[in-house]
């Protein structure tokens, strides 16, 4: 028998031992153990969220949530991918992100709302006595004995627990109390960066707006606004996402250190070299992003302006002079001002370059009937003629359907061709002047200067016009700008350069000396810079960073390099342009978020005010400072129209004359002026202009140290003003808190400095203006230290909320994965209890009010067309104060105080009776309201709020923002496209119908984060084809930039402009701060001591700009405070790495570890932004307080040109345009720490801390 | 035991609503006569002392001693894990052991706060209470240590909580643990203090990895480095 049927067939007793070739092994043990780690990894659920922090990251995460609690996270791979030819954005986030979510649960969360004990006392005894809340306050704050006692003890410790009902009513009772006796602008709130959890930050800015309070920029005061960006392009920032960078043939990184602070966005900077990408860094130490690139250019700090000014010398000389290229003269001719003319004026014997011409200087305004004073004209090479082409500004607000760049006239359409250049068919050849500021000494030696002249003469070819007021000398922008650049037009001219060896400004032999790069290597990377962009269609990039836009002069680096984009064609081109990552400002669905965030959908318009000249006024810094317009003008200025001015003056005629904003607004309570208004029978607006050109009535900006100006009520959220952000940190201990400072100079008084002209002086200034401080935050920060009353806020995993950044094209969400810890309440859940206190509080002393509103004139609306010609200024008599034209508008409000909660927690009905809209183009919104309110349902109870949609929760806000929104509403989108078209004239609804039917909702980005869809608010498209890049549509849609020209303008023909000598870009030292000399020698006592560069790059060791006090940061970093120097300046002070060192100059002092290293340059010392007072920072032997901040050596000095206003692009924004607040160009003195004490007594103090 | 959650209710924030029951809680604690003598008296000393003392003074010393900074921190897993996400995991068992006795954290406090630790003690029978109790004694004894350092009346409490275990906290540790505080400011302290140890020389054992255990039957809050 065989055995055939005992075989099985399709079975086998022996358990097969081996499979996948011998690789793997079967076994048969017991597998229990691995219960455990099952276990381990099980989870109830997964949350997305991410980190709500300002890198810009927008990273997604996954939280994982068991027992209600957060056991662990992992970073989030499922992005939507990009295309075939791109790499993807996953995974995203960094290690140091990674260590963020212990905050959750460590010791440095902030747990219960927190209370200054003696605040609490005295509010106790008085609570007692009063049962009106409100009566309590005012006596509170009226007694000097109790205020004095409780802003002395800032920063001191001394807190106790509160309960959220009680601080609630204190904090409420306050704001009553101060928008009844001073005004609700006196009532201020500071929160950044509204994309990094935009619900958050519109709780705060909704509850204010909406009592009349004033919510205060941040892009401006960080000094990560650029003002080059509104100056040139009309436009805040507008960038490309990073996987943008892969499309690019060449990437300088220019003061940005990519690998370090964009670290989940640099794998496209190194994927992109496998394709052949060169990479060159532009840093003055040896950093990472240095170490990354392929070549590194070493420009000293500071001087980086003349390096691009060397390149634009290279490029102009290579690619328009000696050379040519199409690609380059065509894209300068359409998108670019090079062609406009501008009229020379005779001044002390020199031809200077004035303004533009208009057509309104043309006989008959060359038969323009709307805004000739706004048109700018070009030489039209076919017919001869001047013209005005299509897409000026005054198109912009009068000609509909004109506003485009379209090569035409825009009066009858015909075709043209602006010439560039007046070489071939001059009438002559003049001398024209340019101002050279190159040759200025500095204080300190690291800054070399030229002996060139202060004026330069080149010639230029010129063109002679009749205008209707007599014959003009013109020329095109393009020959100025060959003449600044030194460039010989073969015009035997003996003051340009004929080679690049020649040392004349602006040639790569010129720069050497000021920037110590070798003049070859300029010449190779412009010429490899440009010679890309040629043959790739402007695939050149520059990404550039806070490094060179933190100095007083930024403009004219960042301008350098936006001229060198420029005229190589690549701003608006995939793979080319500007790419400047500082700040996140990237708010996507802006438009949507914006009626929310200002209760735009109850009130307009909202309080808005530029903190750098708030910051500057009202914490006295500009009673310190040092820095006279004779220093920064111009050579070629009229001095005598500057006589007797200093910076702080130069801020009250911008406010005045409506540039800037105000706040506080005015010396008296404007719920008052407006009943004195209605009791003169005039208008609120006549009564207050009356009043001002009387003199009867005074801006408060005109005396900041009368107490009726004082700023008194500050909230803070989101954000650690006084530990990161705080330029003049000692300044604002002093007087703003009143209470321990390093302050170590003089005012002017003491130093009989020049006092302002049009700012009160008082001898005796003022300390603890501010009545109350408000911090929310999650954990103790330096800010929480120093304020009166402390609530404790959601994590981002403990919060519903929306994010967005300029590095990807997504819109992602922070989600509530567990129940806030503790007593901890979500910024929206604060601030809407707040308006129901504010609601009940109010009764009985704030009604039915009316508000007057000072609103300064805005970029994007037709007031923008506000002073065409000249600066004229109404209280001199030059002109009429014609508010919203010559000054501010003083509007009407009429706030309704019991009905605060009503409106916070619906949408007003203005947004279906006003609608909706941005930078210039309005739609309609009804159909979004009704959608709203079937979403998020009707509010029922009766009153003002009756019917309208609800807002809620969190989520409530979010879809709100997300419905309104064109890049997450498609059918908004397509409205708002149709809206542009037809300004533009053009179609651009097919930017949008593809996704006419997308609706992205809260819930649909926690399932994967969601593309945003292209609309009109963003230069860029978000499609399937090319990734996001600025300017992209001013270039393919032929959408004019918001500027004068309507093209990118080289040339700001502004009078300041002119006068500060920055109409074309220059080179500009840094400034003398003069803040060593007057403290050096008395402080140091002839011991060894090394005067320092004072650098503050974003840290190796934080989250960003503000997470330095983790546990596992703190162990990878020196644990502590610490400053980055030279080997070579460590021995001139006898200093080896780790010692302890001391920091000062008349700001104040630092104690701090040094880090000797030779990555730094000498003559430079860095110490990263924002490492907190409270983490291990001993006494300053100098001050005898702690240590101090990075900020305690700075003050902020504030630039006149930057508070240009009504006139086109430079008109006012919030976070827009406006004074920045710079502290690069300052220097310290550096010497060794010999006494390292703590004092330590309590943990909680910023005085007495460090656990 | 009752003497348990007394401690727990004196380490916890003062608030009028338990400060007016000293008195109660003066008597248990005699009645009880759990803890040894000399630790009873010091206890009822820090209760006479908080009853004599004004309240908002007595919260700015406990918001100064436990509300920021690590180093007396009420939460047990601070001192074990720091910021390690081993911490979630931590907790997790934690609180399913509270729930295998049927007990549901009511209040917003995280499992590991040794207030709530101390009333979950006081539930359990003596001899587990006491077991239970030793698992953490380095943590209490070191925070003990370091109140003394900072004359703290707090002390006493954390003293008491050492004596009524039987397990003996470890005191060379400790000693080591709270000679590294930062009140120590000589330059070779600080000095020593930040230096970066070499990654794998010397200490295998404080390998983070180490800490990744699987849950076992007891709390898990033992210091396991």
């Amino acid at each position: 028998m065989s055995h055939f049927l005992d075989n099985l067939t399709y079975f086998t007793r022996k358990r097969p031992e081996t499979f996948s070739e011998g690789h793997g092994i079967t076994t048969g043990e017991s597998r229990d153990w691995e219960r455990a780690y099952r276990g381990r990894w099980s989870h109830d659920k997964v949350v997305r969220s991410t980190h709500g922090v300002n890198c810009t990251g927008s990273c997604s995460w996954k939280i994982y949530v068991k027992g209600g609690l957060v056991t662990w996270e992992t970073q989030q791979t499922d992005y939507p991918r990009t295309r075939t030819d791109l790499p993807n954005h996953e995974p995203r986030g960094c290690s140091r992100g990674a260590s963020y979510s212990w905050y959750l649960y460590s010791s440095a969360r902030l747990k219960y709302p927190m209370i200054r004990s003696q605040l609490l006392k005295s509010w106790r005894s008085l609570r007692e006595q009063h049962t009106d809340p409100v009566v309590a306050w005012q006596h509170l704050v009226e007694d000097e004995s109790v205020t004095s006692a409780y802003k002395a003890a800032r920063g001191l410790g001394g807190m106790v627990r509160g309960e959220w009902d009680e601080v609630n009513e204190i904090i409420v009772a306050a704001n009553v109390y101060t928008a009844k006796k001073y005004g609700p602008d006196r009532v201020i709130g500071f929160s950044p960066i509204p994309a990094m959890s935009m619900v958050s930050y519109a709780a705060g800015s909704r509850y204010l707006s909406l009592i009349g309070g004033v919510c205060m920029s941040f892009y401006d005061w960080y000094c990560d606004l650029p003002p080059s960006s509104p100056q040139v392009w009309g436009e805040q920032t507008d960038v490309p996402e990073s996987a943008d960078w892969y499309n690019s043939n060449y990437i300088i990184a220019w003061g940005s250190n990519v690998p370090q602070t964009r670290t989940p966005d640099a794998h496209f900077f190194t994927e992109v070299r496998y394709k052949g990408t060169k990479t060159v860094a532009v840093t003055p130490d040896y950093s990472e992003v240095a170490k990354l690139s392929d070549s590194w250019v070493p420009a000293r700090q500071g001087t980086d302006a003349a390096v691009a000014m060397a390149m634009g010398h290279v490029i102009l000389k290579e690619f328009y002079v000696d050379g040519h290229s199409d690609y380059f003269s065509n894209y300068v001719r359409q998108y670019s001002d090079m062609p406009f003319l501008v009229m020379l004026e005779k001044r002390d014997g020199h031809w200077v370059p004035g303004r533009t011409l208009r057509a309104s200087d043309f006989p008959g305004a060359l038969q323009h009937e709307r805004n000739p004073d706004w048109k700018p004209v070009v030489f039209d090479a076919g017919s001869r003629q001047v013209v005005v082409p299509n897409g000026t500004i005054g198109a912009r607000w009068g000609d509909q359907g004109k506003w485009n760049l379209e090569e035409k006239d825009q009066l009858d359409g015909r075709e043209i061709k602006p010439l560039l250049s007046f070489l071939d068919q001059s009438d002559e050849v003049l001398p024209v002047a340019f101002p050279y500021f190159g040759n200025q000494e500095h204080d300190q030696d690291i800054f070399a200067h030229s002996d060139h002249d202060s004026i330069l003469n080149r010639k230029v070819p010129v063109k002679n016009l009749e205008l209707a007021e007599g014959a003009v000398k013109a020329v095109t922008v393009y020959d100025l700008m060959l003449a600044n650049y030194g460039l010989d037009r073969g015009l035997d001219d003996p003051n340009v350069a004929q080679s690049y060896d020649d040392d004349v400004p602006y040639t790569p032999a010129w720069q050497e000396k000021i920037t110590g790069v070798k003049r070859e290597q300029i010449i190779q990377i412009a010429r490899e810079f440009a010679d890309t962009a040629d043959k790739t269609r402007g695939r050149s990039m520059v990404i550039l960073g806070a490094a060179i836009n933190h100095w007083y002069n930024m403009d004219m680096t960042y301008r350098g390099i936006m001229n060198m984009l420029i005229m190589c064609g690549c701003v608006g081109q995939s793979g080319g342009g500007w790419a400047h990552y500082v700040g996140q400002e990237k708010l996507r669905p802006q438009t949507g978020w914006l009626p929310l965030a200002f209760g735009l959908d109850w009130h307009r318009p909202p309080r808005q005010m530029n903190s750098t000249s708030f910051f500057y006024n009202h914490s006295n810094q500009w009673r310190y400072e040092k820095l006279e317009l004779d220093e920064i003008l111009s050579p070629l200025a009229e001095r005598s129209a500057w006589e007797n001015q200093s910076l702080i003056d130069c801020n009250v005629r911008a406010e005045r004359m409506g540039w800037l904003p105000s706040a506080p607004q005015l010396e008296e309570n404007p719920l008052e002026l407006a009943k004195k208004a209605k009791a003169a029978g005039v208008s609120s607006a006549d009564y207050v202009v009356g009043r001002l050109k009387d003199g009867s009535l005074r801006m408060s900006c005109q005396a900041p140290d009368d107490p009726r100006n004082f700023p008194r009520n500050l909230f803070i959220w989101r954000s650690n003003l006084l530990g990161s952000s705080g330029k003049g940190h000692e300044y604002m201990l002093k007087h703003l808190l009143g209470t321990k400072n390093g302050v170590l100079g003089k005012d002017l008084g003491q130093t009989g400095g020049q006092k302002p002209s049009e700012v009160e002086w008082v001898e005796q200034d003022t300390e603890g203006k501010l009545d109350l401080v408000v911090t929310l935050d999650f954990r103790m920060s330096t800010t929480c230290v120093y304020s009166d009353i402390v609530l404790p806020s959601s994590t981002w995993y403990e919060k519903n909320d929306l994010n967005t950044s300029d590095m990807h094209p997504f819109i992602h969400p922070l989600s509530r994965a567990v129940d806030p810890a503790w007593e901890s309440r979500s910024d929206w859940d604060i601030y809407k209890r707040l308006a129901k206190v504010y609601a009940d509080l109010c009764v009985g002393h704030l009604g039915t009010e009316t508000d007057i509103v000072a609103l300064p004139i805005l970029h994007d609306t037709p007031a923008e067309l506000g002073q065409p010609l000249d600066v004229k200024d109404w209280k001199k008599g030059e002109c009429d104060p014609i508010p919203g034209k010559t000054m501010p508008s003083y509007i009407e409000v009429v706030r309704d105080y019991p009905d605060t909660y009503k409106k916070f927690t619906s949408l007003g009905p203005l947004m279906s009776k006003v609608g909706n809209g941005g930078k210039g183009i309005a739609w309609n919104t009804e159909d979004e309201v009704r959608l709203l309110g079937d979403l998020n349902r009707r509010v029922t109870d009766e009153g003002v709020s009756q019917g309208l949609p609800r807002i809620e929760s969190d989520i409530d806000a979010a879809e709100v923002v997300l419905s309104l929104a064109p890049e997450t509403n498609g059918q908004v989108a397509v409205k708002a496209w149709q809206a542009l078209g037809k300004i533009t004239g053009r179609d651009h609804t097919h930017l949008a119908l593809p996704k006419h039917d997308e609706k992205i909702r809260f819930r649909d980005i926690q399932a994967q984060p969601r593309k945003i869809i292209s609309s009109p608010t963003w230069s860029g498209l978000e499609d399937e084809h090319v990734s996001y890049n600025a300017g992209y549509t001013n270039v393919h849609e032929l959408i004019p930039w918001r500027t004068l020209t309507g093209r990118q303008q080289f040339y700001q023909d502004h009078a300041w402009m002119r006068d500060f000598g920055e109409s074309l870009c220059v080179y500009k030292p840094p400034i003398n701060t003069k803040t060593v000399k007057p403290v050096i020698d008395e402080i140091g006592q002839g011991g060894k001591q090394v005067v320092l560069n004072w650098i503050t790059p974003h840290q190796k060791w934080g989250i960003h700009s503000t997470y330095s006090e983790n546990l596992l940061l703190l162990t990878l970093s020196r644990g502590g405070p610490c400053v980055w120097m030279s080997e070579i300046d460590a021995a001139k002070i006898g200093c080896e790495d780790n010692d302890w060192i001391e920091l000062y100059n008349t700001n104040g002092a630092i104690a701090a570890r040094a880090v000797v290293s030779q990555r730094v340059p000498e003559g430079m010392v860095m110490m990263y932004h924002a490492q907190e007072k409270i983490i291990n920072t001993p006494i300053s032997q100098i001050t005898g307080h702690r240590g101090g901040i990075h900020n305690s050596v700075t003050r902020a000095v504030v630039k006149p040109t930057h508070m240009i206003g009504g006139y086109a692009q430079l008109a006012y924004g919030f976070n827009y345009y406006g004074t920045v607040g710079s502290n690069r160009d300052e220097f310290v003195v550096v010497r060794k720490l010999e006494k390292v004490e703590w004092h330590v007594t309590t943990a909680d103090s910023a005085e007495e801390a460090a656990a | 035991m009752k003497t348990f959650r007394i401690l727990g209710l004196l380490i916890s924030y003062p608030k009028p609503e338990w400060v007016s029951h000293l008195e109660e809680c003066k008597a248990m604690l005699m009645q009880e006569q759990f803890l040894p003598t000399r630790q009873l008296s010091g206890v009822l000393a820090f209760i006479e002392e908080l009853q004599k003392a004004e309240l908002y003074g007595v919260q700015e010393d406990y918001v100064a001693t436990f509300d920021r900074g690590r180093s007396h921190s009420l939460h047990l897993f601070e001192h074990i894990h720091g910021e390690s996400r081993d911490r979630g995991q931590a907790m997790v068992n934690l609180l399913s052991a509270y729930e295998e006795k049927g007990l549901f954290i009511n209040q917003a406090e995280l499992p590991d706060y040794i207030p709530l630790f101390l009333e979950f003690l006081s539930l359990c029978p003596v001899d587990e209470a006491v077991a239970l109790l030793g698992e953490p004694i380095d943590i209490m004894a070191t925070i003990a240590a370091r109140l003394h350092e900072r004359n703290s009346s707090y002390a006493a409490l954390f003293d008491a909580l050492v004596a009524l275990s039987r397990v003996k906290p470890n005191h060379e540790r400790i000693k080591s643990v709270v000679a590294e505080g930062p009140e120590d400011t000589s330059l070779e302290a600080l000095d020593k203090e930040w230096e970066e140890a070499a990654a794998f020389a010397s200490q295998p054992g404080r390998a983070d990895c180490n800490t990744c255990a699987a849950p076992s039957n007891g709390l898990n809050i033992t210091i396991t480095q």
